[in-house]
């Protein structure tokens, strides 16, 4: 165990400075084992939207944090987050991504449980005694779930903010993606594309509201043709904004080329979820050179198709382990970890635009929101009251 | 169709499917855009092997302008998981004539239809992945050459996480 991991909280305050970060903070396996404790098997994080359920008994299996999980719809159409984990001897319950059904059974003993979470059946049960009570091995739900406009968030924490407290100013982007829909609803029934990439899942946080690198590293994607000259500049007026609770977003609403680039708003919510206009993007976290990057378009309830359809063949082409977009981030986060390994320099550097983080909005270019993100980071790892 | 003309269909057939794999091995992209009819789709699905390209997510759903767009930035060198080039290698076997009539015909347009199987060896800096699947090819005969018309590959592993996928299947 490495010397970041193992002493005091303070070694945090110094490798998160206000305008650089320590390139530890991406390589160190003890670092990353502290954000699971700390930021991922603690606070609220998206696990999925309820549209994924829309009929009862339908799940989906992710992962919160590291942790294996089971969102599902029971009969009578209420939504549940569980661990996907037999109560009995730990296997997991459910073996497939998504599905319909009205019970889960353990490959193990038969163990057997309705889509509500109740044990109803194992062979033998009289072996067990008269005192076994079936109520007492239902499946584990997930300590908090909690849904804002179909978004469906998990924690693993007993106690701590609310989700509404969590999302604070950052709701207004879930408002605004659903808003899209003239019955403010978006549906995510496209499935997800998967992407593993070899990288610390932090650079595809930081790159969601960097719009320093678009010009540069999607310069072949031949998408460049579709957004205005000069877009990514700090001329042309788009804003970016740190919202908060590690939360952020660019805001292009107020310039000319406002709505050319999507639908949606194009903004971060800690930690692991990216609404990029038209699209929803997952941060997963694998290990500390590791993460996989899920990806689905959005669909907007109620739309004209001939409004969504540029909006998916967007999609199409830039996106998951084969688009024209993805892998060229995928390369350049890749190219992050390895060049991090180099000890010297110490610092990453995120100063651009620092002299308006007083106000919290910057110009389109600036890395503003990156730093709202250390600054809430820092506050989680080095949270006194977080130690147990 | 006699016995000698089954053979030579076959050996025609699979000469179409190995020049292809060399093509995309060499990177001699524009000749393997000229092997495609002007209206062709080249679909990889995900999440399983039928679904709705239109409804459901794919890896790979392009028709000719795109597939245009992806070797041209294969090709031009500014892309950055393209240096260097992933280096590929296709092995292509099983290749097996299906009568038109008997399954997933998506157009009128269809001379014949070949099922196949394909491995591919990727390697780049740091990362050696083997893909492997098994393909559809819709062919066309056009002037007296075969030209593809539809070409679907079903990768074994489609349903899983997977790392990125910068070249030609």
């Amino acid at each position: 165990v490495s010397e970041v991991g193992d002493s005091g909280l303070s070694v945090y305050e110094r490798l998160i400075g206000e305008d650089r970060v320590s390139g530890r903070l991406y390589t160190d396996p003890a670092v990353f084992e502290r954000e699971m404790e700390r930021i991922h098997h603690r606070g609220w994080m998206f696990v999925g939207h309820e549209s994924e359920l829309a009929e009862p008994g339908e799940f989906v299996t992710r992962r919160l944090g590291r942790q294996p999980v089971l969102l599902t719809r029971d009969d009578t159409g209420v939504v549940r987050l569980w661990s996907n984990r037999c109560p009995h001897r730990g296997a997991t319950v459910c073996a497939l991504d998504q599905g319909q059904t009205r019970f889960f059974r353990c490959p193990y003993h038969a163990w057997t449980f309705d889509n509500a979470g109740a044990l109803v059946a194992l062979p033998g049960e009289e072996g067990f005694g008269p005192t076994f009570d079936r109520d007492m091995h239902g499946l584990a739900p997930v300590p908090r779930m909690d849904t804002y406009r179909g978004f469906v968030f998990g924690s693993w924490s007993h106690e701590g903010q609310t989700l509404l407290e969590h999302l604070g100013d950052a709701r207004n982007l879930i408002d605004r993606a659903c808003d899209v829909s003239p019955v403010g609803e978006i549906s995510l029934r496209a499935g997800w594309l998967r992407h593993r990439i070899g990288a610390n899942w932090k650079m595809a946080a930081e790159n969601v509201c960097d719009f320093y690198h678009p010009p540069i590293t999607h310069g072949s994607s031949g998408l460049m043709g579709g957004v205005p000259p000069g877009y990514f500049s700090d001329a042309y007026g788009g804003l970016t904004r740190d919202l908060g609770g590690g939360h952020g977003e660019v805001d292009y609403r107020h310039t000319e080329g406002g709505s050319q680039t999507g639908l949606g708003p194009h903004g971060f919510i800690f930690p692991n979820l990216f609404i990029e206009a038209s699209s929803i993007f997952v941060i997963q976290p694998v290990s500390v050179g590791e993460m996989t990057h899920l990806q689905t378009p959005i669909t907007w309830v109620g739309l004209p198709e001939e409004m969504q359809r540029p909006q998916s063949r967007r999609f199409a082409m830039a996106f998951g382990a084969a688009g024209v977009i993805e892998p060229d981030d995928a390369a350049t986060w890749e190219r992050m970890q390895l060049g991090l390994q180099a000890g010297e320099p110490e610092w990453v550097m995120l100063e651009r635009g620092v002299q308006f983080d007083d106000t919290r909005e910057g110009r389109a270019l600036d890395e503003i929101v990156m730093r709202g993100f250390w600054r809430h980071y820092r506050s989680l790892m080095t949270d006194k009251a977080a130690v147990r | 169709m006699s016995g000698i003309e089954e053979l030579l269909e076959q050996q025609r057939v699979e000469q179409l499917l190995f020049l292809e794999a060399q093509l995309i091995d060499g990177r001699r992209f524009a000749e393997w855009e000229a092997l495609w009819v002007a209206d062709g789709i080249y679909w990889v699905p995900a999440n399983g092997d039928d679904t709705d390209p239109r409804r459901q997510v794919s890896l790979i759903y392009d028709n000719r302008s795109r597939m245009h767009n992806r070797v041209e930035r294969y090709a031009g060198g500014k892309a950055i998981s393209q240096q260097p080039p992933p280096r590929t290698a296709h092995l292509v076997s099983n290749v097996t004539i299906k009568p038109t009539e008997s399954d997933e015909v998506v157009g009128g347009d269809v001379s014949l239809i070949v099922h196949s199987a394909v491995h591919v060896a990727e390697s780049r800096p740091g990362v050696r992945v083997d893909w492997a699947g098994r393909v559809i090819h819709h062919l066309v005969e056009r002037q007296g050459a075969l030209q593809i018309v539809f070409k679907k590959v079903m990768l074994v592993d489609n349903d899983q996480e997977l790392t990125t996928i910068d070249f030609l299947l």
